[in-house]
């Protein structure tokens, strides 16, 4: 049984449910997706971590199954609102969620668009993620037409986002 | 806990026979199935042997199935089948 108290419940930002667990690892914090109202968590196999789990949070209790966790610990939350020195223009401000995975090892991810990079601080992880983001438009548009569903998909997010300059 | 490599990422690379284009700050793998993009990730740069574990997402896997793909029980065409089993091939 998943004990979940919120912690933090303010719509804007994200909300963490430290969750009691019945193995010996005690309580966790989950990852939640702000984009969404859900709850995205790991299920423990034999070799680490399986799918990755997302559930609708007001049925999170209801999973039994989970009897391990992932601690993600979010750190921030950024926005990307221009990118200087590069001719494209921001549509609309990029969110932004940067993880905290390790002592020297931060993840910033633009959830929608599945795309994410690291860095030893929250600061390069953001940079990057900057630099993979508009890496991956280039890439993506370029082959508008030669692309599978994904790649459809997370260049439709990005086309939402940022536009090249004319 | 095991986590992604920069190493590991290279190693999928090599499997998945990805195009490696070079990036604003780190080189870009993009995976092709019949010279369509189905997939593309990030490799870091630098020393630290850690921070890769956004891969399995981008290629449309779970972190177990990236493993294996580094570890060999997965090929490259078992990877294909993965996706084709998710509707994630054109």
């Amino acid at each position: 049984m998943i004990n979940t108290i919120p912690v933090q419940t303010t719509p804007s930002a994200p909300f963490f449910y430290r969750a009691g667990l019945t193995s010996s690892t005690g309580g966790q914090v989950l990852h939640v997706d702000f984009q969404e109202p859900v709850l995205v968590f790991w299920e423990a196999s034999p070799e680490g971590w399986t799918d990755k789990i997302t559930r609708p949070w007001p049925e999170v209790g209801a999973s039994q199954d989970t009897t391990e966790l992932k601690r993600h610990e979010i750190r921030s939350t950024a926005s990307i609102t221009s990118f200087p020195g590069e001719a494209y223009i921001v549509r609309e401000p990029i969110p932004v969620m940067i993880e905290r995975l390790g002592e020297s090892d931060f993840l910033a991810r633009f959830v929608q668009a599945n795309l994410a990079m690291s860095g030893e601080t929250e600061q390069e992880a953001f940079q990057n993620l900057v630099a993979e983001i508009l890496d991956a438009f280039d890439a993506l548009s370029q082959e508008r037409t030669n692309l599978g569903p994904e790649p459809v998909r997370q260049l439709d997010v990005l086309d939402k986002y940022l536009v090249r300059q004319q | 806990m095991r986590t992604l490599t920069a190493r590991d990422a290279w190693d999928i690379q090599k499997k998945l026979e990805g195009e490696v284009k070079e990036g604003r700050k780190h080189p870009q793998v993009i995976v092709r199935w019949q010279g369509k993009i189905v997939g593309r990730y990030g490799v870091r740069r630098g020393s630290r042997e850690t921070g890769h574990d956004y891969i399995p997402e981008q290629l449309s896997i779970n972190f177990r199935q990236a493993l294996d793909l580094v570890r060999c029980p997965l090929t490259k065409e078992g990877y294909f089948q993965l996706l084709k089993s998710k509707g994630k091939l054109p």
